[in-house]
């Protein structure tokens, strides 16, 4: 029964200790065969999930293998795995990622932090977010892909360069997002500190920021994909490292195992890096 | 005036907007002396909150003087507001939330400390002190949030509706509780209302306000406090109804005499 409780909860804590009310073992015949069909369901769900994949996986390798597409140009799962030990070897490859990565996490750790800031004195400084608010809304709405070759030419080609292209994707429209939300705290929340006889800052820490504790952190889950979008583009246009290089250049001289490769982890790092943000929600909310 | 804890004199207060000026109070003098409980019933609209906030100094009157017995506290010392909701801090346990004043004003000293573990014994709440407001019924919502007042020993006690986002049955009960526990603790009270009946059962004297801009109608005094019934029994009294309606007919007739007035000035 434990066990069951375990596999069907994310919080199995919380459900064990309401189920410890009414003893584990006086659970009704019809309860059991809910949680059996429940559990049931989660299974199939996940196998399915797997199957898709290798179905997917599967018939890719069979049609290059057997000529019904072109392995050229749509390479194959074997093809991108010969290419990924290749590339570990010649390439260098995990040296072009962990530069990404790195650019990555400097450029969404800097958003956050910038973005935190600004909100912040935009909400305490009333006259500054009025006056600032058209350029706020200029700069959010503008491609921010065209502000890179401006970058480069201002910056050279360095890290710097990737990073301050990865910060200006997110970081208008976090302080917006941030400052928004400030802003629609409920006031008989506010007013409440200042009749207990506390200042602006009492308001922020005691009341704006924890009750918008749950909004920073699903702005750190877009921001962190929005900072890997703008990594690749620098990467694309001013790189010598990383995998926004290894991807252009790949497309020049058509090595498309390679390319595919890339792709392939770009994934694999969105989903971690996406599922660690989600990690630490879970933490800070339990 | 003898002992009085707050005076109101000539108050006047106008809100000023791009479209034009809202007279909300009209001259509004009135007194509330030591140990008294004092409501304020009036139409929905007619300036109650502005006047609250006017004396708590959140607004300042544009005429007339809002004075106090003792000008040496500050406004968060002397008063104490329970809002329209509790306002507990869901990110604060039932501790953290009834000491929040004393920890802004850095006072939260080992006596203090005392006198709120010993409050929120006698009114059973000591065992849920580091339980999140969540974990907490409405009643027990009501009574963390009078404590979090009384805990900065105020002189008085001003309630802004405190039982409005309250059920029916919850409204009784809980009134009926937080009535004791201020009675108990020899509080001085400010309620606002709109309900009547939560009026007369709780104070030992009920101002009528009429319409926007607000000035005072009538004042009626209740007998009721000096039976030393709770809340609850006074609302079975058998003089309660009697009161009931009189207050609600100066109510009424404030607003009937108020639009035949405007009738009268459209026909002239």
């Amino acid at each position: 029964m434990t066990l069951m409780f375990h596999i069907l909860h994310k919080k199995p804590m919380t459900y064990m200790l309401k189920s410890c009310d009414t003893d584990t073992d006086s659970i009704s015949p019809r309860q059991l065969e809910f949680l059996k069909k429940e559990l049931h369901t989660k299974r199939t769900i996940a196998t399915l999930r797997i199957l898709l994949l290798l179905a997917f996986l599967l018939l890719w390798e069979l049609t290059s293998k057997y000529g019904m597409i072109d392995s050229f140009f749509f390479s194959s799962p074997s093809k991108v795995f010969a290419s990924f030990l290749f590339s570990i070897k010649e390439k260098q490859l995990f040296m072009h990622v962990s530069i990404s990565l790195l650019e990555t996490l400097v450029s969404f750790l800097l958003i956050m932090l910038f973005s935190l800031l600004t909100a912040s004195v935009l909400w305490r400084f009333d006259m500054i977010s009025k006056i600032l608010e058209p350029l706020l809304v200029l700069l959010n709405s503008l491609p921010k892909s065209a502000l890179a070759p401006l970058i480069i030419v201002w910056l050279g080609t360095g890290i710097k360069t990737i990073v301050v292209c990865g910060i200006s994707v997110a970081i208008f429209g976090c302080i917006i997002n941030l400052y928004t939300a400030f802003l629609s705290v409920d006031p008989e929340k506010q007013k409440l500190i200042t009749i207990l006889g506390g200042k602006k800052r009492h308001i922020f820490t005691m009341v704006i920021l924890p009750s918008n504790l749950g909004t920073i952190v699903s702005n750190m889950k877009v921001n962190i994909g929005l900072a890997l979008v703008g990594v690749m583009i620098g990467e694309f246009l001013a790189a010598k490292r990383g995998l926004g290089y290894l991807i252009i250049y790949s497309s020049q001289v058509f090595e498309l195992d390679l390319l595919i490769l890339c792709i392939v982890i770009l994934c694999i790092i969105a989903v971690i890096l996406y599922q660690t943000i989600h990690f630490v929600e879970k933490k800070i909310c339990a | 005036m003898d002992n009085y804890l707050l005076k109101c004199d000539n108050v006047c207060y106008v809100y000023h907007t791009l479209q034009g000026e809202i007279p909300a109070i009209d001259h509004l003098s009135f007194a509330v002396r030591q140990g008294e409980f004092v409501s304020i019933v009036g139409p929905s609209g007619c300036g109650k909150s502005t006047l609250l906030n006017l004396l708590t100094g959140l607004l300042r009157p544009e005429q007339g003087s809002i004075v106090r017995c003792d000008e040496r506290r500050n406004n968060a010392d002397f008063y104490g507001y329970m809002l329209q909701q509790d306002q507990l801090f869901e990110w604060y346990t039932i501790w953290e939330n009834v000491t929040l004043g004393l920890r802004i004003n850095h006072n939260l000293t080992d006596e203090k400390r005392q006198y709120i573990e010993a409050l929120l014994e006698k009114y059973q709440l000591l065992s849920f002190k580091d339980n999140k407001p969540s974990s907490l019924s409405g009643g027990m919502r009501q009574r963390a949030a009078l404590i979090r007042t009384l805990a900065m020993e105020p002189e008085l006690l001003i309630l802004d509706e405190p039982f409005s986002a309250l059920d029916y049955q919850s409204r009784l009960s809980v009134a009926d509780d937080i009535g004791q526990i201020i009675r108990q603790e020899n509080k001085t009270a400010i309620l606002v209302t709109h309900d009547i009946g939560e009026a007369i059962s709780l104070s030992s004297r009920v101002l009528i306000l009429s319409k926007r801009p607000a000035h005072l109608i009538k004042e009626v005094s209740l007998p009721f406090r000096e039976r030393n019934l709770s809340p609850l029994a006074i609302r079975h009294q058998k003089d309660f109804s009697d009161y009931f309606n009189l207050i609600w007919k100066e109510l009424n007739d404030s607003h009937v005499s108020y639009t035949s007035q405007k009738a009268n000035d459209l026909h002239a």
